[in-house]
Formats: structure tokens, C-alpha cells, sequence
């Protein structure tokens, strides 16, 4: 993925967290984000967003705190979770600084659509999954979600 | 009576035992982004978060935080709202 800027997006300076892309790069995560963003919006209970809402308590052993917890922190988590795409939305959009909080929004969102990725191409190893051939039928997802791995990682050792 | 209607016994009022919040395995959360959440969330040194990651790899879990219930519920949240599975129960 030659768009990709080698070193990655994000610099950290003397006064915060710069990320700067490529105008493809902007575009696709943008276009993930927003992707996300509908998502939520259409409410918690899909099946590819089972791992950004997982239960608290064991449902067998508690249920009704189950429920509890649920009906406290079920909408706020929501909100959370829309946030951090926003905070990194106009991020990307113009070449933004970061503060602490923005920069660890940043990872929380990049997690989140790893998340539904990975749900969606119902990954079960440990591992990264290997790179797949170019005509594989989820070839595409793939490359996404590798893509947004190294993002990950990237941001992780640029805030350590 | 019913034997579970025993305050006494009744492990759900033991008010003295602890929550502790548990964070399980699962197969896509990166190594690197568990051992930073644990740090920037807990306060854990790298040597610490790591060892905590690492339980969590090969043992399937790890306890992270203990305390009052209403503090592990909020450290819940957040490890939830950082994308890690994690339950809460009291100690053992």
C-alpha cells in the first residue's frame, strides 16, 4: 500500500501529537470512522459490535447486575465510543495536534474498528492472520485489517 | 428458610470480600495495545503491565484492579471502553 507514509502518521513535538496523511489514508480511515459512526448510531446490539459491548458480570452467576449495568453504562459507552471517532475524524481532517487525551482517543478508535474488522472476518487465532492472496474473497478486508494493525502499533510506540 | 436466603452464607451480601476486575484472552486485541491500556489505566510500570498481559496470553485471564464494587465497575468501563473484554466478580 504505497499511500501509506513510511514512518507513519503520527509525530510526536513538543506540543502534542501531529498526525498527518496522505490524502488516501485520510480518505479511507475517514471512511471507516464514518462507517463505525452508522453503526453505532443503528444501535449496540449488532453482531459485529459484540466485542466493543462485552457483558460485566457473568451473565449465570448475576444476571440482574448484568442488566443493571447495562441500563447505566450502555448508552454512555455509546457516547464514548462516537467520541473518539469524532476527536479522530477532525484529526485526519486537517493535520491536527493531539493532546494526551486525543492521542489515546486516537488508539481507543483505531481499536474499535479492528475490533468490528476482526469480528466481521471472525478471526480466532492469536496470531495476525497471514496475508492473504489478492483474489482471496476477503482479500480486501484483509489488507484493512493489517493495515489498521500497523496503525495501531505505530501509535503505540509513538505515545511510549 | 431457603439455604441461600442465609445472610449469613449468602455470598452476594459479603460485603468484606473485594471486586476484583478480570481481563480475559481473546484474539484480536494486540500484546502491545493490552500492555498499554493496563499502564496508562492502572498506573503499571511496563515490566508490570507486561506480566499482567502475559497471564492474560497464556493463562486466559488476569485479575487487574480490586477494591470497592463501585470502583471496579468504573475500571470496567473504562478497560471496556478501551476495547478489552473484561468482567467483574468478587474475590475469591
Amino acid at each position: 500500500m504505497g499511500w501509506r507514509s513510511p514512518k507513519g502518521p503520527l509525530q510526536r513535538t513538543s506540543k502534542g501529537v501531529r498526525v498527518t496523511m496522505s490524502k488516501p489514508e485520510r480518505e479511507l480511515l475517514g471512511r471507516l470512522l464514518d462507517q463505525l459512526r452508522t453503526m453505532l448510531l443503528a444501535g449496540a446490539d449488532q453482531p459485529n459490535l459484540r466485542r466493543l459491548f462485552p457483558p460485566a458480570y457473568h451473565q449465570a452467576i448475576d444476571a440482574g447486575a448484568e442488566t443493571e449495568y447495562q441500563r447505566l453504562m450502555g448508552d454512555e459507552l455509546v457516547a464514548a465510543r462516537l467520541d473518539a471517532i469524532d476527536t479522530v475524524t477532525r484529526a485526519i481532517d486537517d493535520d491536527a495536534l493531539l493532546d494526551e487525551a486525543g492521542a489515546m482517543a486516537f488508539l481507543r478508535a483505531v481499536n474499535q474498528l479492528r475490533l468490528v474488522l476482526g469480528t466481521a472476518l471472525d478471526l480466532s487465532e492469536d496470531d495476525e492472520p497471514a496475508l492473504v492472496a489478492d483474489d482471496h474473497p476477503l482479500a480486501g478486508e484483509m489488507h484493512l485489517y493489517h493495515y489498521l494493525s500497523w496503525l495501531l502499533e505505530h501509535a503505540i510506540d509513538c505515545l511510549s | 428458610m431457603r439455604p441461600d436466603a442465609d445472610p449469613i452464607t449468602d455470598e452476594r451480601v459479603d460485603l468484606d470480600r473485594p471486586w476484583v476486575a478480570l481481563v480475559w484472552n481473546d484474539p484480536i486485541n494486540l500484546m502491545s495495545y493490552v500492555t498499554f491500556v493496563f499502564q496508562k489505566l492502572f498506573g503499571y510500570s511496563l515490566d508490570q503491565a507486561t506480566a499482567l498481559m502475559l497471564d492474560v496470553h497464556h493463562k486466559g485471564r488476569a485479575a487487574v484492579a480490586s477494591g470497592a464494587r463501585e470502583k471496579i465497575e468504573m475500571d470496567v468501563f473504562r478497560l471496556h471502553e478501551h476495547g478489552l473484554w473484561a468482567t467483574m466478580q468478587q474475590d475469591d
